[in-house]
């Protein structure tokens, strides 16, 4: 696997090859590949210099003029400098797609959640201007993607494109599944339902998404193998995305707001960045602010819950992409990274606060092929 | 003489290469006589499957980088980085492809001629007689 994962650094590095290869009428190949070093000024930060590296490939076969199959795969390692022994390889996208007609298409597989981009785009570097996401969004419930069905459906109103997608499928994922603990939850999700609507002219995106989902959570104890019910959560999620563009500059914005009804804590997120375009360079800024409200704390029940934890997160980038080919952007940014930990006792009103702040510099490759 | 005759040549060269006037083209059996710049737009960037006359477009363009780029840039305003930037995120997602390429400008040139759902851009120059239906002559 080292050896492999290697090969194909290389291959980024030294290679300009044409973006989406058609190996024959039917099939395309597609691929990307990230190259991330991550240093942090937080001591306790236990990923204070990190390597990672990861790749992934897409094959898209057209079965007849209207049907066709489309797998995506990522393989990557948690840490390189640690060992590129340790990897995962994650099946991202899987789906047959038929085309309706006038513009609709119905696609049946596996997803990557839709509703807000970063979800859908989450390992492809290379489609975003930063080193990394303004917002840490890569799921909801411990899933990021999703078994079900989509229909989507565009349409052209006065040379805008509209868009509609419709989502609905079922989600499992494990919650705190550690080596070191000995008991982690499991969420199950059998009724999630998404509404994606975008509009796309010339200078602007609008992206306005809305999920909805049912679990059900369960807690599993590893040494005795027992799964206990531990009740049904709800969630609803909405999210709103634009981007404008004037001459060279472009400013994006996102809010994210996601209500749980117990046990995972509520989310509320929010990014703006603006960027300029100089020939190969792009410099950039953005400010990002992420709040988690959990659940109030009940220590003895069932007497009423006393303590009220709120985390969140606030955050300032600078950075630069530079275009090292037409498939391949290097970027390099500095944040500065603010986290906060709020407990309240809420009988005594006593709050107490701890936080943390890094400053943190990020090396990026990204390719498409 | 010879010093100061070659970068001339292959200014000229250079020149005639992003001059050449592209056409797009469709079967002399379709239903389509124009189209806009804005749908063609539309059209090669995936935001639309359908034809002006609403049938599903096959949509093909010759494997020559020269002509993609000229063509692009002419109707999209997009240089190659913009658009494999933009092709990512609609390849990666499922929500488009792009066009499917034909190596060779004859064969792009005989099978839009059978096929009338077919539309492509070729050079004006490699179009005989009227073997095609012309629909907008990009320069």
């Amino acid at each position: 696997m080292k050896h492999f994962l290697c090969l194909i650094c290389s291959f980024f590095l030294f290679s300009n090859t044409a973006f989406a290869e058609q190996i024959n009428e039917s099939l395309t190949l597609n691929g990307y590949g990230n190259i991330s070093s991550y240093t942090s000024s937080n001591n306790k930060d236990p990923n204070k210099e990190k390597l990672d590296l990861g790749v992934g490939f897409q094959g898209r076969y057209s079965i007849t003029e209207n049907l066709a199959a489309t797998a995506q795969m990522s393989i990557s390692t948690n840490d390189a400098f640690d060992s590129l022994n340790n990897y995962d390889i994650e099946k991202k996208w899987l789906y047959l797609d038929y085309y309706l007609g006038a513009d609709t298409t119905f696609r049946a597989g596996l997803f990557q959640l839709p509703i807000f981009q970063s979800l859908e785009t989450g390992d492809i570097g290379y489609t975003k201007t930063w080193t990394d996401d303004p917002l840490g969004i890569y799921g909801v419930h411990g899933y990021d993607n999703f078994t079900g069905a989509e229909v989507l459906k565009n349409f052209l109103y006065d040379d805008k494109m509209f868009s509609l997608q419709f989502s609905y499928g079922v989600a499992d994922a494990e919650l705190g599944n550690t080596p070191n603990r000995r008991i982690y939850e499991t969420s199950e999700t059998d009724n999630l339902m998404g509404i994606t609507f975008k509009i796309i002219d010339e200078n602007y995106k609008i992206n306005l998404g809305y999920l909805h989902a049912h679990s059900d959570l369960n807690r599993v104890n590893k040494n005795s193998g027992i799964t206990t019910a531990n009740g049904k959560t709800k969630l609803d999620m909405f999210a709103l995305e634009s981007q404008f563009s004037i001459d060279d500059f472009t400013i994006k914005a996102g809010v994210i707001d996601g209500k749980i009804s117990r046990v995972l804590p509520d989310e509320f997120r929010y990014y703006t960045s603006l960027e300029y375009n100089i020939d190969k360079f792009t410099p950039y800024i953005y400010y990002s602010y992420e709040k988690l409200t959990n659940k109030s704390i009940n220590p003895t029940p069932p007497a009423p819950p006393i303590v009220q934890v709120n985390e969140g997160k606030e955050k300032f980038s600078l950075g630069l992409r530079y275009e090292l080919s037409s498939n391949s952007a290097l970027k390099f940014s500095y944040s500065n990274e603010d986290r906060y930990r709020k407990n309240k006792n809420i009988i005594s009103n006593i709050e107490s606060t701890t936080r943390t702040k890094s400053d943190v510099f990020r090396l990026v490759l990204n390719v498409v092929f | 003489m010879l010093f100061f005759k070659i970068p001339i040549i292959l200014c000229l060269i250079v020149s005639f290469t992003f001059c050449t006037p592209i056409s797009i083209i469709v079967s002399n059996d379709s239903s389509i006589d124009n189209i806009s710049k804005n749908y063609l737009k539309n059209l090669f960037l995936s935001k639309t499957k359908q034809l002006p006359n609403g049938k599903k477009a096959i949509i093909l363009e010759p494997n020559d980088s020269k002509y993609n780029s000229a063509f692009y840039k002419n109707v999209t305003g997009k240089t190659e980085k913009q658009l494999n930037k933009y092709w990512a995120t609609m390849i990666f997602t499922g929500r488009g492809q792009p066009a499917k390429k034909v190596n060779s400008i004859m064969m792009l040139i005989d099978y839009v001629k059978n096929n009338p759902n077919a539309i492509t851009y070729v050079p004006t120059e490699t179009i005989k007689n009227n073997e095609v239906k012309i629909l907008l002559n990009l320069k």
